[in-house]
């Protein structure tokens, strides 16, 4: 036995050895890089499914294009911005890159990213192929600073399965999303049951902002220079879903990491997502899946929204510019083809195609963007979000009451502002 | 002279990378603590001297994060210390099959954080997870991540399944050291197994206790990958330890000379510890 | 004999709960997606390849050769470097009657206890300096100044008997030949160890890759496998069967060492 472990162990350092030089030699030897291309980088936060229809339209590009390389990198949210901003750190951006509209600001404050109109006015981009509420994402005193790729609102995926089921029905007899919010509570009712649940939040803080939006909340006063979350409007859209927990108890009390899974198991009737889910959700088999419009739960018609915009580094060189701006164009001309990984293209021109209009599960999130909301422009988002998702989940667990958690929040972002008023602003 | 000339030189080689790689960051790192620098910011990096550490004492999650940390080495540590010295023991009587265990033991070890966080997020989601799913037989289900205590708990749980392999080898070849000759005199002397383990093992295994008392103090304090993955702090903050209110503060919110400022801070928690716990040791 | 059966009983109820989870990571890897989600039992109900299929077969999207190569190669190269260092530094510090080593080799211990992230930054705009930034290097080279292996191997060479140097002296062997014939075939055991904690760390590090390293196809596993999960969504077919994958050298590894390894710790000198 030890024999043989020990010739065994003999083998396994000579192999080891051997892979060893062998890769080393790889190394060495590979990597040459066509020095005749334009080589450029493009970074972006499409990890998961995403990312495959990304790559397959860089591939397409490279193919299309014989004098530039572009060599895509994706990473998952939370890892995207920091290394992105790391890389900025060491003047290492890369040439193209991807921000989400709501933290533009922050970007462009610091510098970060190109005005593109000079790009904008000499190419068949146009301006007014954008919905008004979009664009105005990208513009910072007057100049664009992003070429918003898509939009992606929350809408409500529900399983038509369970709801026929449970006589959530039509004239036809087929499912019947609710829309108001009495056929809201009606269904949340008639769903509830031992083996699955009506409804859950999923992620809790879009669910959130788009609910305190249907009650007319808003997060700051007009110049942002005043916290207002703790607002009647905010705290009334807060107490609607903590009674609907608590005291009606129709909605379980969030305590999960990935709350979705029970959807994806068809336990559960009815949840709120964006349409990075598209794929995930209708890949079921044993249940039929469907998307429609947000119910107004409040007192008007809101829904979350956010885009991804396609940004150019600031300090680019001339040689490079033309290679980064010709993806940005591709990137934005053939944005069906981005439609495909489930998200609706920010262009009017494009969801106005036939191959557009073929993907009806994007077309009902599409049917959302007039009243679609951004989280609100300032340049500390993520200070006021984390403020935000813990007030929501003290308040939505039953740590604290709805008041108390937005007084709480409000009082610290007012401090971030003070804060930021005093760093920033020269 | 020449003698001590070459000792240096042998030497010579590791402070090639040392310098570069640990004393020059760490001497950046320390003093970015001084500055105030939002990296964000048009505004120049200033010199604020000891205002950012002022500002971490009123930061009430700096101290939220301190109380977390705190909690999880408090719990984590000794439970640590505990089982693997329970998992030695047992495998240090057992003579067959024993390096079967022990490869099981330590296999966890080989997996790496990403792949441990999915897993472990799907085992403790609390209405769809393997957990519950299990204990739904027998009537019980468990908040697993939803509540403050529960969540606290469930990250100890993976931390000791994922980390036990290497404090127990280190353990078991402490006892493994211990010569026979001991535990037969005490054999003579008429002493039960519990008095043999208090009188022989204990003091002689001290040496490998310590380290490894030291070892995962150390590694505790920095607790970082498993919290951010599986609980992503939360609920309600509880399990939102230092690390992870560091890394928030500097790449989130892009607070550099903030985080550096608080990392000095655990640093100095981590050295006053572990020198307290090295004059306890002594003093014996 | 009783007592030990209850032992041996006790040893495997534990075993088995900690291998639970492994074997829920392997087993669900040969699971369909569908079968994952609803999980019912253990053991799959239909067998399949398909996630490694998938894993393989598509190679420009996921270049998972590319990624364990390079992982390999980071690792191995991290672990050879520590070795011959850290064998050195140790032996300098050990046996050549140095006024300091004591204080040195505590100042080395001390830096153990830096917090990872307040070098995160600094060890960036370095790297940079040096125009070491998506290379190889910056991988590599960094991890290397490993505190812990000097540590461990300074325990190990102080106890190697005076008298056998001496001897060698008289013969009028050099220090270095010293080092290389007598000191370290001595101390196999504990370089074994020091070898795989340091193989297994570069192995499994998610941080520095994913900072220091651009371009795709220099990426290591760890940082290839979070790409198979964004913020909302988890992949845990691809990332399971690929989580298999990556933890299968790193047993090989174990499985074959462990006997010089349990000896490397047992010798370590932490006795005293």
């Amino acid at each position: 036995m030890s024999r043989i472990i020990y010739w065994l162990k003999q083998f396994v350092i000579c192999a080891l050895l051997g892979l060893f030089i062998l890769t080393l030699l790889m190394r060495v030897g590979g990597g040459f890089i066509d020095s005749n291309k334009v080589h450029i980088r493009w970074w972006n936060m499409f990890a998961g499914p995403d990312g495959q229809h990304a790559l397959g339209m860089v591939r397409s590009f490279n193919q299309s294009h014989s004098n530039i390389h572009v060599s895509m990198q994706r990473m998952d949210f939370n890892t995207f911005y920091s290394k992105v901003f790391v890389a900025g750190l060491g003047g290492r951006s890369p040439e193209v890159f991807v921000v989400h509209a709501d933290l533009l600001p922050r970007f462009v404050e610091a510098g970060l990213v190109r005005s593109l109109d000079d790009l904008i006015d000499q190419s068949d981009i146009e301006l007014n192929d954008f919905n008004s509420n979009v664009l105005e994402t990208v513009i910072f005193d007057k100049k664009v600073f992003g070429i918003p790729l898509d939009i992606h609102p929350m809408g409500m995926y529900y399983n038509a399965t369970l709801l026929e089921k449970s006589g959530i029905i039509d004239e036809f007899g087929k499912a019947k999303p609710p829309e108001t919010s009495e056929e809201f509570i009606d269904a949340l009712q008639k769903l509830s049951s031992d083996d699955h649940r009506a409804f859950v939040l999923t992620w809790a803080r879009i669910n959130m902002y788009t609910v305190m939006r249907q009650f007319n909340g808003e997060m700051f006063n007009e110049d942002f220079s005043i916290c207002t979350l703790n607002s009647d409007e905010n705290i009334r859209a807060l107490e609607y879903i903590v009674e609907l927990i608590y005291e009606h108890k129709l909605i379980p009390k969030p305590q999960n990491i990935d709350p979705y899974t029970g959807f994806k198991q068809g336990k559960v009737g009815m949840v709120f997502e964006g349409p990075w889910m598209i794929h995930d959700f209708m890949k079921q088999n044993n249940f039929k899946v469907k998307v429609s419009k947000i119910p107004m739960i409040g007192e008007q018609h809101a829904t979350w929204t956010n885009s991804h915009c396609i940004v150019i580094r600031s300090d680019i060189s001339d040689k490079k510019l033309d290679a980064a701006w010709a993806l940005t164009e591709y990137l934005s001309n053939n944005s069906l083809q981005w439609a495909n990984g489930g998200q609706v293209p920010a262009r009017k021109s494009v969801r106005e195609s036939e191959g557009f209009k073929a993907m009806s599960a994007q077309m009902k999130f599409a049917e959302q963007i007039d009243h679609a909301v951004y989280f609100p422009r300032v340049q500390f988002l993520f200070e006021f979000l984390a403020e935000f998702d813990l007030a929501i989940e003290r308040a939505l667990t039953g740590k604290m009451s709805p008041t108390e958690a937005l007084n709480h929040a409000t009082e610290r972002i007012n401090e971030t502002i003070k804060r930021h008023k005093s760093i920033y602003i020269k | 002279m020449r003698r001590r000339l070459a000792g240096y030189l042998f030497i010579l080689p590791y402070l090639f990378v040392f310098i570069p790689f640990v004393v020059l960051p760490l001497f950046i790192g320390m003093s970015l603590g001084f500055f105030q620098w939002e990296m964000l910011s048009p505004v120049e990096p200033r010199f604020v001297g000891l205002q950012q550490i002022r500002l971490a004492f009123n930061d009430p999650y700096f101290w939220n994060a301190l109380k977390a940390t705190s909690l999880f080495v408090l719990f984590c540590v000794p439970m640590t210390v505990i089982l693997s010295l329970t998992i030695a023991l047992g495998l240090h009587a057992i003579k067959q099959r024993q390096s079967i265990y022990r490869s099981i033991f330590v296999l966890p070890m080989m997996v790496n954080i990403t792949v441990v966080g999915l897993l472990w997020r799907w085992m403790l989601n609390t209405d769809f997870g393997v957990f519950n799913g299990y204990l739904k037989y027998f009537g019980i289900q468990i908040p697993w991540t939803g509540e403050p205590g529960w969540a606290m708990l469930s990250i100890i749980m993976l931390t000791l399944w994922w980390g036990i392999g290497a404090p127990t080898i280190i353990l078991l070849a402490g006892l493994k050291h211990i010569p026979k000759q001991y535990y037969e005199a005490a054999k003579v002397d008429g002493a039960n197994s519990v008095r043999r383990f208090v009188s022989v093992t204990l003091p002689l295994l001290k040496p490998s206790l310590v380290f490894v008392l030291v070892t995962q103090l150390i590694a505790s304090f920095q607790i970082f990958g498993q919290t951010f993955i599986v609980t992503k702090g939360g609920p309600n903050n509880s399990t939102r330890v230092l690390m992870h209110h560091i890394y928030e503060t500097s790449f989130v919110q892009y607070r550099i000379g903030y985080g550096a400022a608080m990392s000095m801070l655990l640093f100095l928690v981590i050295v006053v510890i572990t020198l307290i716990q090295y004059f306890l040791v002594k003093e014996r | 004999m009783k007592y030990r059966r209850f032992i041996e009983f006790m040893v495997l109820v534990l075993a088995i709960i900690f291998l639970l989870p492994m074997l829920l990571i392997v087993l669900t890897s040969f699971k369909s997606e569908a079968e994952i989600l609803n999980f019912s039992s253990l053991l799959p109900k239909n067998w399949t390849l398909s996630n490694y299929v998938r894993l393989f077969s598509n190679h420009e999207e996921i270049p998972i050769a590319v990624w364990t190569i390079n992982s390999f190669l980071y690792a191995s190269t991290t672990t050879l470097i520590v070795l011959i260092i850290d064998s050195l530094a140790a032996y300098g510090l050990a046996r050549m009657n140095l006024r300091f080593s004591k204080t040195i080799l505590a100042i080395f211990i001390a830096t153990m206890m830096v917090p990872a992230q307040v070098q995160l930054i600094p060890t960036y705009l370095i790297l940079n300096k040096f125009g070491w930034l998506d290379t190889m290097l910056a991988i590599v080279i960094p991890p290397t100044a490993n505190a812990f292996g000097i540590f461990l191997l300074y325990q190990f060479f102080k106890k190697i008997p005076k008298d056998l140097e001496e001897a060698a002296a008289l013969d009028g062997c050099s220090r270095l030949r010293m080092f290389w014939h007598i000191a370290l075939p001595l101390s196999k055991p504990a370089l074994a160890t020091l070898g795989l904690l340091v193989f297994l760390g570069s192995w499994n590090d998610f941080l520095s890759p994913l900072v220091f390293l651009d371009s795709s196809d220099r990426l290591t596993l760890p940082v290839g496998i979070a790409t198979f999960q964004s913020s909302y969504y988890s992949e845990y077919s691809l990332t399971l069967a690929a989580g298999t994958i990556a933890t299968v050298p790193a047993l090989l590894a174990f499985l074959i060492f462990q006997k010089s390894i349990i000896e490397g710790i047992a010798h370590s000198g932490l006795k005293d």
